[in-house]
């Protein structure tokens, strides 16, 4: 495999999924070069974005099922849980931030 | 009742469980109807009225036509499920058109519905524990 | 909130009522022989009228709804009015001077079928008021969480 950074046109002769991981890696590449170091502020507001669209994805899937237009029940029930599992994961990221703050705090004492 | 603090999720829900209910106290009539001459089976209506509640474009487009009886609330607050009898369908000597078989196999997949609904419900109020308590 | 006791009473009617009909149709052919009734004659057959049931009055002015729906009742107990048969037995201490005997306008076989057709109306009644459980079970686990 050639290096992650490739020009785009050379992307022309490839398959979709192999396309879709180069763009990927490309754009990885791209903000770890723009930044000296991670930018926390970026990371949660993706964070925070995705957990978003889990709840409103799992919300309007509960809808469609109660109007009838969802028929499967495992897929409803599957983004029920998918949006609570990153709203927990969300809360535990954000506990451990909070307590790395305050262990950093009480060190500068 | 939705908006708020509350998603759209506690009115349709809870909406959609309270048809369910009465769809199960409606089949459970007609089994204990099914010997009973001249009976019509009954039957509630609702997920529809519900679809239309929450899909406004089509409920505009349909008060334009003139022709259309618009039985179809705007509110999601507003939608109440509706039980009639059905008279069109296959009848015994004696008037009762009730089929246990089919009656039978709406109660249970009403059942299974109403217990999905019931879960998401939960895990709607799960959700919204999470954020309140800050804990899982 | 719908009361869930209500569909179960809804039910137990059905369930009354199929177990009353089980006893009449016993009683049928319990006695498609029997010759000599307490009123006299042979024994005649009995049919069970059911009609619906409702909590309120219902009529044209009332249009039932869901609130009011009680399930089933026994209307009547109905004499079968169709005709005995006439067997031909000589020999039996209630034949007349031609011979012929009356006998129960009772049809064991059909009886056969009324018991069985009972006794699935019944079990459909019994499913019911279980999945109304279900029901009930299911409400009751909202907000518990997991």
């Amino acid at each position: 495999m050639a290096s992650p950074i490739d020009p785009i046109s050379n992307l022309s002769g490839l398959g979709s999924i192999q396309r879709l991981e180069r763009i990927q890696r490309e754009d990885a590449s791209k903000v770890q070069k723009s930044t000296e170091q991670p930018d926390f502020a970026k990371i949660l507001n993706q964070a925070m974005e995705q957990v978003n669209k889990d709840q409103k994805v799992a919300e309007a899937a509960a809808d469609d099922f109660a109007a009838g237009k969802l028929s499967s029940i495992h897929d409803v029930m599957v983004s029920a849980e998918k949006a609570a599992m990153s709203l927990r994961l969300t809360l535990e990221v954000r506990n451990k931030i909070v307590s790395a703050y305050q262990e950093i705090m009480r060190m500068q004492l | 009742m939705a908006g708020g603090l509350f998603n759209s999720n506690f009115v349709t829900l809870s909406s959609a469980m309270d048809a369910s209910a009465l769809r199960h106290r409606v089949i459970s009539q007609n089994i204990a109807n099914a010997e009973t001459p001249g009976y019509k089976r009954k039957e509630v209506v609702f997920e529809d009225v519900l679809r239309e509640a929450l899909s406004p474009q089509e409920l505009r487009i349909k008060k334009e036509d003139p022709r259309h009886f618009s039985n179809y609330p705007e509110n999601i607050e507003d939608v109440q499920a509706r039980m009639g009898s059905v008279r069109n369908t296959w009848i015994t000597n004696d008037g009762n058109n009730v089929d246990i078989d089919q009656e039978m196999a709406v109660m249970a997949a009403n059942s299974l519905r109403y217990q999905t609904l019931a879960r998401l419900m939960d895990q709607n109020i799960v959700r919204y524990n999470i954020i309140l308590k800050g804990t899982r | 909130m719908l009361d869930f006791m209500d569909t179960v009473n809804i039910s137990a009617s059905g369930m009354t009522a199929q177990r009353f009909r089980l006893d009449v149709i016993a009683s049928n052919i319990a006695n498609a022989e029997t010759t000599r009734t307490e009123e006299g004659g042979p024994y005649r057959r009995r049919a069970v009228l059911f009609a619906e049931a409702f909590q309120n009055a219902v009529d044209e002015l009332n249009p039932p709804d869901v609130a009011s729906l009680a399930g089933v009742r026994v209307a009547r107990v109905e004499a079968d009015s169709g005709p005995f048969r006439m067997v031909y037995d000589p020999s039996h201490p209630d034949a007349d001077e031609n011979g012929y005997v009356q006998m129960p306008n009772v049809n064991v076989l059909r009886e056969m079928v009324d018991l069985i057709n009972a006794q699935r109306a019944y079990e459909a009644n019994v499913s019911a008021l279980n999945t109304t459980k279900a029901f009930a079970n299911a409400a009751l686990q909202i907000g518990k969480g997991g």
